[in-house]
């Protein structure tokens, strides 16, 4: 299930794209699911693991990736740590929802991501509730954001 | 600084931003992977090595990237210029960074998704960024449909209103009250700008016409205008400038220059003096109202504001269903 915890919290990665760059692995970058995350966030396909092709920027290093595209492979292949998903557009949104399916996934936000119009089910760690909607979300969030 | 500063940057691999910088303070934010930390980066490198870097960048005024390790001593030397914030930047949260943006010579762009309630910025100074191919704009997030109303889909009210929200107790709901006196609309006060959400949020069974300060409003329209995208049939959010800023723009004040004030307010908005348009206007106000019949007093609106026809004249600007 999907936990996130509303504010500063000083234990979360704050600065994803700074850990992303000292602490990705190669083998990430092919790894299927990522290629996915990669083809619909970024519109980029990529050739290697050193090599991506951007329909904007040309063949880019995995160091130009999106914010939002390393912080959601920091989510995926790094379980030690929480991330700062506010470094995340909605459109990474779905992909958070996805990865928390089979596992608890905890991120950290400092605005309130839109996880659309479905239900969801996420537990709100500031208040211990959990909300089903976006409406319930952001009710939940008036007091820590 | 003041005016409203066009930037035109490209690099010779392709990529070109071409925006305008208005006010003090600017918000970029937006889905991943449109561009955003591209844009900082072009700025860096245009910074640190000029055209060999080969950044081209073209502005009436120097265009400066915040770096994280070095911010509170680089902005100590730097004046009369742009000063774009990456997200990287945790301080941009914090107190101290907000008394550097305010009442600063430079314009600040902050390039984030969190909400600043540090900062009074305006709803229309939010921007995403629009690529089409390799040129990227920026265009504003949150949409006027119209006499003031901003909302997230294209929607319009399908009901009379029951309570019109102010976001204070102070002039503008004093005049509200008033023109509403004999009305069946009730207006009530949230107490500040910043208790409006939660106030909406438990009045959700009603049908709300809330008027805000558009000026200072940025902090808080993502969730209240999301909010009022789940309850669209019954929530309406109107944000004018500033309740000064209608007051001048009724027509009921004649003055030389208060068109032009109008029409170009970034050019009068001093960043040194002004902490936002709302802060301007109500000073401005204040100063060409002086101590004639419309003297303008935030704590205690003149008579002169709620007769029968300038009071109209006021309402004509954000006319909505019963709220006229």
């Amino acid at each position: 299930m999907l936990s996130v915890y509303f504010g500063d919290m000083p234990e979360a990665i704050y600065n994803t794209a700074t850990y992303f760059k000292n602490s990705y692995r190669s083998s990430w970058i092919t790894d299927p699911y990522a290629v996915s995350i990669i083809k619909d966030v970024d519109r980029s396909v990529v050739v290697s693991e050193n090599v991506i092709e951007s329909p904007v920027l040309g063949s880019i290093s995995p160091l130009q990736l999106s914010g939002g595209v390393k912080t959601l492979l920091l989510m995926r292949f790094d379980r030690k740590h929480i991330f700062n998903a506010s470094t995340c557009g909605d459109n990474c949104a779905k992909w958070i929802l996805d990865m928390a399916k089979d596992r608890k996934l905890v991120v950290n936000l400092y605005h309130v991501m839109d996880f659309g119009r479905e239900d969801f089910k996420i537990k709100v760690v500031n208040s211990g509730r959990i909300v089903h909607n976006m409406a319930d979300l952001i009710h939940e969030s008036i007091p820590y954001l | 600084m003041n005016g409203s500063h066009l930037v035109k940057i490209s690099r010779r691999r392709g990529t070109k931003y071409t925006f305008t910088i208005k006010r003090n303070i600017t918000i970029v934010r937006g889905d991943s992977g449109t561009g955003k930390t591209t844009l900082f980066d072009m700025v860096a490198d245009y910074m640190r090595t000029g055209e060999q870097s080969g950044v081209s960048l073209q502005c009436d005024c120097p265009c400066v990237a915040l770096t994280d390790y070095d911010w509170r001593n680089q902005l100590s030397s730097v004046h009369d210029s742009i000063v774009f914030v990456d997200e990287g930047l945790k301080e941009i949260h914090s107190d101290e960074f907000a008394h550097h943006v305010l009442y600063s010579s430079n314009y600040f762009v902050l390039i984030s998704r969190a909400d600043f309630p540090n900062l009074p910025y305006s709803v229309d100074e939010i921007y995403k960024i629009k690529t089409s191919g390799k040129y990227h704009s920026f265009v504003p997030v949150y949409q006027d449909r119209g006499n003031h109303r901003y909302a997230i889909s294209r929607s319009a009210p399908k009901q009379d209103f029951s309570i019109l929200l102010c976001e204070d107790s102070k002039s503008g709901f004093q005049f509200f009250k008033r023109h509403f006196a004999d009305s069946e609309l009730t207006c009530t006060s949230a107490m500040t700008n910043s208790a409006i959400l939660g106030w909406l949020d438990q009045h959700l069974d009603d049908r709300v016409f809330v008027v805000a300060d558009g000026a200072a409003f940025g902090c808080y329209a993502d969730r209240v205008l999301k909010l009022q995208d789940i309850h669209r049939d019954t929530v309406t959010v109107c944000l004018p400038e500033s309740f000064e800023w209608l007051l001048l723009s009724s027509g009921v004040i004649s003055g030389l220059d208060v068109k032009t004030v109008l029409e170009t307010p970034e050019a009068f908005v001093n960043s040194e003096k002004f902490k936002s348009w709302e802060d301007f206007f109500y000073k401005y106000l204040r100063e060409i109202t002086g101590d004639s019949v419309f003297h303008y007093d935030k704590d205690c609106i003149s008579e002169a504001f709620c007769t029968g026809g300038n009071s109209a004249k006021v309402m004509a600007l954000i006319a909505c269903r019963n709220v006229r």
